[in-house]
């Protein structure tokens, strides 16, 4: 795969990562690597184990023996979330869990919950943050839980974006939004990666999500069973028939 | 009139000491899932610990409180690693039953150590009455009052301003969420837990003049904060001090236009009418929640 040695800057990587539910193995000895400065997305039917991935990677839950995680040269396999999320890994979680409670600003200064001595960069972020989303900077005293669906996605990547992640993770960020809105997400999660942030990036949706990112992994059953750019998975015959919808493909063909 | 009113201030200043207790179930609550049924015993502890303090050590009031708060808040944290922290992913059932053995336990370890016999406890404002108008006031009860808004405003303020605070709502809202952000979770766990026990010990302190220091105080204190709270909607701040001086006033009224005998029994009254007709209390969220 020449692409593989193009990029040769490791920033994480998966090595043989097993996640045990009670007495049910979820992730069967996963291999994963996300390179500076990539778009990678983890692309997979419900239940495959993507959430469980991107969970084991930020900590929150525990992998097995002899897995490793690495994350910028350094073993991150047995960190908790809290010191996971030092180190520079952000996950935007499945479902958004944004504080309902907590006021739009005040969510955002929770996402930069470790920066706060750092109270001028914090304020410059924020900054940056309204300005890649106004719908946000509107409602800024407004609780989380009124705001719509699209706007709650958007909190959650701004959220996860003001920790100043070298890696930003995102778990579904199109599950129940308007295409539209959707279209939108996605560019702005192309406008944060030219800025320098790497994207790990896992969706039901795999046509858009293969549609932007550089390389893709297919997860199935808790197996990678295939990875390839970004472009070559969304042409593989295979992936359209399981992930893309083949009836779909064949009509507008003909 | 005059009884009126002087029966509204009485009420005022005893239901603002039943806010601070209910303001500790609310904060545990939020944070842990479950009603923390020892809270009350956090009550009898605070009792206990200006006792010591003050009538045992001999220490002045306003070196006695300082060091009897310290005590509450060291008891409510080893009470929080060694009993509750263990089970923080455990089901609410199980936490639950957890909170009610604390709270037998400090009970009966208070009984061992001190015995059940009362313990008289000397006033800490003074006897002597301030007349306003026609009405008389007792000390006690303009304390009770100050002391009781007081902490909840400054409390208030920390939650709402102060990043602590703000990453302890955080916690209390979405633990997971909150670790992703990089907040220390058991440490605000800690946290709460150590601000409701000196919340409900405050309120055993400035109770002690009133009632006698006994092991049991805590049954009888934390079963009025606990209405109080359910008052006031057992999520909110704000709303369980508005429930816990509902309760002091009803209290009040109840003990001075019909008899004393009706006062003991009307914070079960509300409980009852409270979890019959307005189950998400007075200021409480609408959705139902689990319990």
């Amino acid at each position: 795969m020449p692409i593989l040695e193009r990029m040769s800057n490791n920033m994480l990587k998966l090595e043989n990562v097993f996640v045990n539910y009670a007495n049910i193995q979820v992730l069967h000895g996963i291999n994963i690597e996300v390179k500076a400065g990539e778009i990678v997305t983890i692309i997979g039917a419900n239940g495959a184990g993507k959430s469980t991935t991107l969970k084991a990677i930020s900590g929150l839950i525990p992998k097995t023996l002899n897995s490793s995680i690495k994350f910028l040269d350094e073993d991150i396999t047995s960190l908790q979330a809290e010191k996971v999320v030092e180190r520079g890994i952000s996950l935007s979680p499945e479902g958004r869990r944004i504080f309902p409670d907590l006021t739009v600003t005040e969510n955002l200064e929770m996402g930069a919950y470790l920066r706060a001595k750092d109270k001028e960069g914090v304020k410059n972020d924020m900054k940056e943050v309204f300005t890649m989303f106004p719908r946000l900077e509107e409602r800024k005293k407004q609780s989380g839980k009124t705001l719509s669906g699209g706007e709650q996605q958007m909190l959650a990547i701004a959220r996860a974006l003001m920790a100043k992640p070298k890696l930003l993770m995102l778990d579904e960020p199109s599950t129940g939004l308007a295409p539209l809105i959707v279209k939108d997400i996605f560019e702005i999660i192309k406008q944060v990666n030219k800025k320098g942030t790497t994207v790990l990036l896992v969706e039901q949706n795999a046509k858009i999500a293969l549609s932007v990112a550089d390389r893709g992994y297919v997860l199935k059953n808790g197996n990678i069973v295939m990875e390839d750019t970004g472009k070559n998975l969304l042409k593989n015959e295979l992936i359209r028939a399981a992930y893309l919808g083949e009836s779909t493909y064949k009509e507008k063909k003909a | 009139m005059n009884f009126f009113l002087q029966q509204l201030i009485q009420g005022i200043s005893m239901g603002a000491l039943y806010g601070l207790i209910a303001i500790g179930y609310v904060l545990i609550y939020n944070a842990w899932g479950v009603l923390n049924f020892a809270q009350g015993d956090m009550v009898m502890i605070g009792a206990f610990a200006i006792l010591i303090a003050h009538v045992y050590m001999g220490l002045p009031l306003l070196i006695a409180f300082p060091i009897a708060i310290i005590m509450c808040c060291i008891i409510g944290f080893l009470v929080e690693i060694s009993a509750f922290r263990p089970l923080i992913d455990a089901n609410n059932t199980r936490r639950l039953i957890a909170t009610i053995g604390v709270g037998i336990f400090l009970r009966n370890l208070v009984r061992v150590i001190f015995g059940a016999d009362p313990y008289p406890f000397p006033s800490i404002f003074g006897n002597t009455a301030v007349n306003i108008g026609e009405l008389k006031i007792i000390p006690q009860n303009i304390w009770n009052t100050v002391i009781g808004f007081g902490l909840v405003i400054l409390l208030s303020i920390f939650l709402k301003q102060t990043h602590i605070g703000k990453s302890m709502r955080a916690t209390a809202q979405d633990r997971e969420a909150a670790r992703l952000m990089g907040i220390n979770v058991k440490k605000n766990m800690s946290i709460t837990f150590i601000i409701s026990s000196a919340l409900g010990g405050f309120a055993g302190m400035l109770i002690c003049p009133v009632f006698f220091v006994i092991p049991t105080l805590g049954t009888l204190m934390g079963n009025k904060g606990f209405a109080g709270a359910l008052l006031g909607g057992i999520t909110s701040n704000p709303g369980s001090m508005i429930g816990g001086i509902s309760l002091g006033i009803l209290e009040s009224f109840g003990a001075g236009y019909f008899s004393s005998s009706v006062q003991a029994g009307i914070a079960y009254a509300v409980l009852f009418l409270v979890l019959i007709f307005l189950p998400a209390g007075l200021l409480g969220k609408k959705e139902s929640r689990k319990v």
